[in-house]
């Protein structure tokens, strides 16, 4: 498993050059998310143009991706974001990467721009630049079944019309909905000229003790399966939670003006539109919904940011518009997100209807669809929104206050984060921007979890209350870390320790999981030690691009405004707990007061490279 | 006697009983090198395991020219030994149960008893039965649904 | 007393509805699941445990806070309190 080779593609020159990333890197990032990084600081330089030919794309597979290990179906796709000009970072299921396996690599790295639209074609060992010019133009789907048509039965990693047309928040996609969504990498893929990578393969992945592999993985299946949080996630999947946040009183709800909105878009409606679900590749979870309207989801993501945040009730135009964002090739999070803002700067007056060319109003569903299809093509005001965040500086500073996003990435949950504190610091200090998916602390409020099981994960100190900042770095610190992990592995973080449950997969089962692939025995420290390094060194990264304490902040209105409604009500986070806080989490990453990595862990993460 | 079923409507397509079958026999994890193999496409919306239905009168074992298949106990087992690796009974099988990848043909033996892909399915898309008559209908149903798709 | 009771999956299916108006004798969050397992068996598997301990599966809010952050099932109720119950999930 540890012979799969590192392609290096340079677009301009046309070049492919096959080699492998040494043992001693592997052990220090493992894979996936970690190695991205490592290769992404050392490769790119801080002042570059994201769509520049200068930007290195990066697809990398998880350390056990495609394994007998359970979820283990995961990729990242890493460059210099075209959003936020920081790090961009984007983690996708699907049968994508473990086909990159069996076709015998564990990385590309894409440099330069081609010429005219191409694609890579891998397969077995070797790389390909082939021309995409009867690709180039077609929807995410088609040009899937295009490529499955011309050359078999493959995999690729596409991006859209968004992508082609330089969106900024282009996301790029395989299979039906499977999204690398956030910071707008299918927009890097577009100015590389680069429709899709295609892989097929035929080369298994040698396990290191199988027996012992069979016993882990049984083993860990039991365990799972026992749980009562895989079933629902199985069945029910990620629409539950919008019942649950709306309940509670905190879906971001028409650009966070509200926040909670209808019923209708609850998890049994959803259900009515659920033909079959179906899983990635070894997921034991299956969590993704098969729709009845010609596609896949809506995600619990799609059911706030393209439901309740547009003013939307309709779960059928929901769904639609969660389709056509995947056929476009745009990141839900940024679309619902940016269009939620533009509707609320109209009803304000920052914009007008000269600017927009038409009446901006939420719970417009044929105005929400027109605009995405605008937005893929640039066409009209859909060539402003697709500059997402950076129309600041068109709109206006006062537009900044309205603006529900941090370091220009609009935020990636519907999830309000003005009640919980743990999660506000999350969103707030995440190395991509507002993201939940890099420590989403949701422990805390487990309703029995005892102490002592609450301080072993976590430490000492941290009360049960999500409504108080005491010892909140702790839950973001300990979670950062252990999804940074799973995330090098290409293991989902449906079943990561602390994403769900106190239970799931944990170091000690990272270790038993590293052990039976590899060979290599970790020691649990070890594998949290490769979070942190990946921790630092993205941080690093955000650091030589300009980052600092200042950046690490909330939306405006998450500090200054109060939740209006439900449970939630009233509350909203205090500026100068947040700082308070925010100080301590440095403290405990050991950062320094202006949240940077201190000279003597750079130097010794550089000497890593 | 017990024999694999499958359950379409049932599968998610993730391949853990190909993984977990190639890994077995191979110690390798590979869908590809596996006696059971799913056929996925989740555009036209389908996921369907391909299993060895063990038949009663199998065309690898009638045409093999070495003689290399056998029934025992009710299951079709190739012998390796007198196998020359010519391909024959995977191009026959009209179930395309038998595959033949890097040299190897790989052919359900059911794992003596103990099927490793069974273990490893979550949602009981396969499962290792002991053949009811209600089981072998369903059984011979599911044959028939499979050569009428395949125009055989 | 009597107290705004709100359900969500799973805990709705297994009461058939997703709001109750409970009137209630007892005094703490323990008393009250006693008495609503009572009412609505189906509820029972979605609360307690094997062990018949309350599982982690279900988070109750009482007003505004989890009675984690209170005092657990000895939590006390007072007439006009607002309940919620949910299920843990997370995900995006």
């Amino acid at each position: 498993m540890l012979n799969r080779k590192l392609g290096i593609i340079d677009l301009s020159k046309r070049k492919v050059k096959i080699t492998q990333t040494p043992d001693n890197l592997k052990k220090a990032f493992l894979g996936g998310r970690g190695l991205n990084i490592h290769y992404l600081y050392d490769m790119v330089k801080s002042d570059i143009d994201p769509l520049g030919p200068e930007n290195v794309l990066i697809f990398g597979t998880g350390f056990l991706t495609g394994t007998l290990v359970p979820n283990s179906s995961r990729f990242n796709v890493s460059a210099k974001s075209p959003e936020t000009g920081i790090l961009g970072d984007a983690n996708c299921g699907g049968y994508f990467a473990a086909e990159l396996r069996y076709a015998g690599f564990d990385r590309l790295i894409i440099l330069g721009k081609a010429k005219e639209p191409s694609y890579l074609h891998v397969t077995d060992g070797t790389i390909e630049i082939k021309g995409a010019k009867e690709y180039w133009g077609l929807d995410t789907t088609d040009v899937q079944l295009a490529f499955k048509k011309d050359l078999g039965q493959v995999e690729a990693a596409v991006c859209g019309v968004a992508g082609e047309n330089l969106v900024r928040f282009a996301c790029v996609r395989t299979g039906v909905k499977n999204a690398a969504g956030r910071c707008g990498l299918g927009a890097v893929m577009g100015s590389k000229n680069l429709k899709a990578v295609v892989t097929k393969g035929t080369q298994g992945i040698e396990i290191a003790h199988p027996e012992k592999m069979f016993e882990v993985v049984e083993e860990l299946k039991d365990y799972l399966m026992s749980s009562k949080i895989t079933p629902i996630l199985g069945s029910v999947g990620t629409p539950l939670l919008y019942e649950v946040s709306n309940a509670f009183g905190a879906i971001r709800t028409k650009n966070s003006q509200l926040n909670a909105w209808s019923d209708t878009l609850n998890a049994d409606v959803v259900e009515t539109f659920v033909d079959k679900m179906i899983g990635c590749s070894s997921c034991f979870v299956h969590c993704r919904h098969r729709n009845k309207l010609g596609g896949e989801g809506p995600e619990y993501t799609a059911l706030g940011l393209l439901g309740a945040n547009l003013g939307i009730e309709d779960t059928a135009h929901v769904i639609e518009l969660n389709n056509i964002c995947n056929e476009l090739g745009l990141d839900i999070s940024s679309s619902g997100t940016i269009l939620a803002w533009v509707f609320e700067l109209y009803e304000r007056g920052i914009i007008d209807k000269k600017m927009a060319g038409e009446k901006l109003r939420f719970g417009d569903f044929e105005l929400a669809k027109s605009l995405l299809y605008k937005i893929s093509r640039r066409e009209g005001f859909g060539d402003i929104l697709a500059e997402s965040t950076r129309n600041v500086e068109r709109f206006g500073e006062k537009s900044k206050d309205y603006l529900i996003a941090v370091k220009g990435l609009p935020q990636s949950d519907p999830h309000d984060v003005r009640y919980m504190k743990a999660f506000a610091l999350g969103i707030a200090t995440a190395s991509r921007g507002a993201d939940h998916l890099r420590s989403r602390p949701t422990l805390e409020i487990f309703f029995n979890l005892p102490k002592e099981v609450r301080e072993r994960i976590y430490g000492k100190g941290v009360t049960n209350d999500p409504t108080s900042y005491i010892a909140k770095e702790k839950p973001v610190y300990f979670s950062d870390n252990i999804f940074a992990a799973i995330d090098c592995l290409g293991i989902c973080k449906f079943i990561c320790h602390g994403f769900n449950s106190p239970h799931y997969v944990d170091y000690a089962w990272m270790k038993k999981l590293i052990h039976c692939t590899s060979g290599w025995q970790f020691k649990e420290k070890e594998i949290e030690a490769v979070g942190k390094r990946v921790i630092d060194i993205e941080r690093m990264f955000n650091t030589r691009e300009g980052i600092t304490r200042k950046d690490d902040t909330l939306p405006k209105r998450y500090f200054d405004d109060p939740m209006p409604l439900k449970i939630a009500k009233g509350h909203h986070i205090d500026r100068k707990e947040f700082d308070k806080l925010l100080t301590r989490y440095y403290k405990i990453r050991g950062w320094d007061k202006d949240g940077q990595v201190k000279k003597e862990r750079v130097r010794e993460l550089e000497a890593l490279q | 006697m017990k024999y694999l079923y499958v359950y379409p409507e049932k599968c998610t397509g993730c391949r853990e009983c190909s993984l977990a079958c190639s890994l077995t026999k191979f110690g390798e994890c590979n869908p590809k090198k596996a006696a059971i193999t799913v056929i996925r496409d989740e555009f036209n919306k389908y996921e369907f395991p391909i299993v060895c239905y063990q038949c009663e009168d199998p065309v690898c074992l009638k045409y093999c020219h070495q003689n290399a298949y056998s029934i025992e106990d009710g299951v079709v087992i190739r012998d390796e030994d007198k196998c020359i690796g010519c391909r024959l009974c995977a191009v026959l099988c009209p179930y395309n149960a038998i595959t033949a990848i890097d040299g190897e043909i790989i052919k359900c033996d059911l794992c003596g008893g103990d099927p490793m892909c069974v273990k490893f399915c979550t949602t009981g898309a396969i499962e290792y039965l002991d053949e009811t008559e209600e089981l072998e209908k369903r059984r011979k149903e599911m044959a028939e649904k499979f050569l009428e798709i395949s125009g055989k | 007393m009597k107290l705004a009771i709100e359900l969500t999956k799973p805990f709705s299916d297994a009461v058939g509805k997703r709001e109750l108006e409970v009137d209630f004798d007892g005094r703490s969050v323990e008393e009250l699941l006693q008495h609503m397992t009572e009412k609505y068996p189906k509820l029972r598997k979605e609360i307690y445990g094997e062990t018949g301990e309350v599982t982690e599966y279900v988070i109750v809010f009482v007003n505004d806070k989890p009675i984690s952050a209170l005092d657990g099932t000895d939590t006390g109720l007072k007439n006009g309190d607002k309940l919620l119950f949910f299920f843990p999930i997370s995900g995006g």
